[in-house]
């Protein structure tokens, strides 16, 4: 459902094994977002779990992010300006390798780098403290502004929440981006339609959102936040876009895949899950040790449009990213799995992170 | 506790406009807990305070939070009121009287004075009793308004018991402790001590678990009080 002026580039279907990944990597995440918040004793986890299947595709199949290369000047940045869905980015960084599997027993305690909002002197993987809302837009413009200026053809991608768009900052921002034409910058709405206290309707409403965005010159795509096809797809066709920036509107919903959270804005948070709660929310994420593990196996940006039958639109070669030989440019680096090509993880870390980390039982 | 983002706001359209406006923020402080450092407002009474007529009140419980809404209310000027986050733990009975301006001894003492805000005045209460056992008599002033300050008063602690120690959940730098140290320095100069957060950002934790951290807890305002009366010594 790409609106008008969106990038024209028709995206073909993502693999098939490749969105299989990224479907358990999303349980992954939301299983690991209710154990940490429930071992923390408070936490956000309505809107941690809206965005599990987001930061799934762009870890898991769009950055040009590796653990071994987290102060590569030309590596992809993600900010997560809504920095209160921490647990889902400490989830997902755990899953590909970026930190250990102990985040889901230190979130928010004292002294653990996984502090309630993510911390760049904590981690340093990530770029850019938040939790304040409305500012990491406005950070993650001055990152690409500074990329263009150097000649990288890294991009920067950040996650907004819908809430958060009542924040001045970000209009401010939005105006500048497109001001400067920054067609390295992506923006994706987690648009679960609530907030801390009520629906986005009830206390201001966004709406028309996307003609907003558009009115401000970027080019805007509204798609299903919870469909990793239609995620990778919108990602693709948004890195293919030129002199604009790209923002993506995912309807999602707020505490996706545990019923009694869904939809409801009591559990945007801090709050704190009971034993009960926790194991009620992790029987309806089938949480069951065969279960736990994902792949782990990432997926560059530059890979996975590697094997589409299409030519790229833009030059989308750079293996100075690549940890491991690539076949003469015509393997199928992104079809997950049958190319060495693909397992950068590989010989870099050790082998619980390649496989992902495994879940921690209550 | 993101009410220094408005800071400018509350410059130019509140006390450069003369406007009768009331702002009202709640977590400040390490009292926020586990939400970390980035939801932890340690500066605000040191940003508000500087802003010429801003008035700066932080209640110690709920009993005066209510009491000093009313008084904001009544009270003709621009105010900046921090309330808090975590159940306070209640300090005054119902009936206590509030007014802008005015310390108030809540525990005679004659050996040292802890002036304290907000959730710290609890904690000095209980320092006082630790300092009791080890024969120190400590008096306990709450300090409610941080500006403009009662100097009488500090001045009338500093000649009667000849030390201070100061304590407030928000950085040693410009809050409470500043505007006491500025009014002793014109007044009756004594030796001072500084419990605080020592100029460095909050962290992720449990409030009372952060106030033992970040040494700001009983135990460290009855050691601050017992260097205090070190030097008073000397």
């Amino acid at each position: 459902m790409f609106k008008e002026n969106f990038a024209t580039a028709k995206a073909p279907a993502p693999a098939r094994d490749l969105v299989g990944e990224l479907e358990e990597a999303s349980r992954f995440v939301r299983r690991h977002v209710i154990a940490s918040i429930y071992h923390a004793g408070s936490g956000h986890p309505g809107g941690a779990l809206s965005c599990a299947d987001i930061l799934a595709c762009l870890y898991g199949a769009e950055l040009n992010l590796w653990p071994s290369g987290v102060s590569d000047p030309d590596r992809d940045r993600f900010v997560l300006s809504k920095g209160h869905a921490a647990p889902a980015l400490y989830a997902v960084a755990a899953h590909y390798g970026f930190c250990d599997r102990h985040a889901a027993r230190n979130l928010r305690k004292l002294g653990s780098p996984f502090q309630g909002h993510p911390h760049v002197l904590e981690l340093p993987w990530v770029e850019t403290s938040t939790g304040s809302l409305g500012q990491g837009l406005s950070v993650a413009l001055g990152m690409a502004m500074g990329l263009k200026l150097r000649g990288s053809t890294a991009r920067v991608y950040a996650l907004i929440g819908d809430g958060e768009m009542q924040e001045g900052e970000v209009w401010e921002a939005a105006m500048c981006a497109a001001h400067h034409r920054l067609d390295n910058l992506c923006v994706i709405v987690d648009y679960n339609k609530l907030q801390s206290d009520n629906t986005n309707d009830a206390i201001m409403h966004l709406e028309p959102l996307a003609a907003k965005w558009r009115a401000f010159d970027w080019a805007v795509a509204e798609i299903d936040g919870h469909r990793h096809a239609a995620i990778l797809s919108a990602l693709r066709s948004a890195s293919v876009t030129q002199g604009r920036p790209a923002l993506l509107i995912a309807h999602t919903v707020k505490g996706k895949g545990v019923p009694y959270m869904e939809d409801k804005p009591q559990w945007h948070g801090s709050v704190k899950l009971t034993r009960e709660q926790s194991e009620d929310a992790l029987r309806a994420l089938k949480a069951s040790p065969d279960q736990t593990r994902g792949t782990g196996r990432r997926h560059c940006r530059r890979h996975r449009h590697a094997s589409f039958p299409f030519a790229p639109a833009r030059p989308f070669f750079s293996i100075r990213h690549c940890r491991t030989e690539h076949d003469g440019g015509g393997g199928r680096h992104g079809g997950g799995g049958s190319s060495a090509g693909c397992h950068h993880l590989r010989g870099v870390l050790p082998a619980r992170h390649r496989t992902g980390a495994a879940f921690h039982r209550l | 506790m993101f009410c220094l983002r408005a800071i400018e706001q509350a410059r130019l359209s509140i006390a450069y406009s003369g406007r009768n406006a009331k702002i009202v923020a709640s977590h400040p402080g390490l009292d926020v807990g586990p939400d970390g450092g980035s939801a932890q407002a340690l500066e605000d009474l040191a940003a508000f305070r500087a802003i010429p007529g801003m008035t700066v009140i932080s209640p110690a419980d709920p009993t005066e939070t209510v009491a000093a809404t009313r008084a904001i209310l009544e009270f003709k000027g621009p105010v900046y009121m921090r309330t808090g986050r975590s159940p306070a733990r209640r300090v005054f009975e119902p009936g206590h009287v509030f007014e802008i301006g005015k310390g108030e001894i809540i525990r005679d003492g004659e050996d040292l004075t802890i002036i304290a805000c907000g959730v710290e005045v609890a904690r000095a209460c209980d320092a006082a009793d630790m300092l009791q056992q080890e024969g120190i008599s400590a008096r306990v002033v709450n300090m409610a308004t941080i500006k403009p300050i009662d100097r009488d008063l500090i001045a009338r602690c500093a000649h009667e018991t000849g030390a201070i120690v100061t304590a407030e959940d928000h950085n040693i730098y410009g809050g409470l402790g500043g505007a006491v140290a500025e009014a002793l320095a014109q007044t009756v100069p004594c030796p001072v001590e500084f419990v605080g957060v020592k100029d460095v950002f909050g962290a992720s934790g449990e409030p009372e678990e952060l106030a033992d951290h970040f040494e700001i807890s009983a135990p460290f305002i009855a050691e601050a009080a017992k260097r205090v009366l070190a030097r008073k010594r000397q």
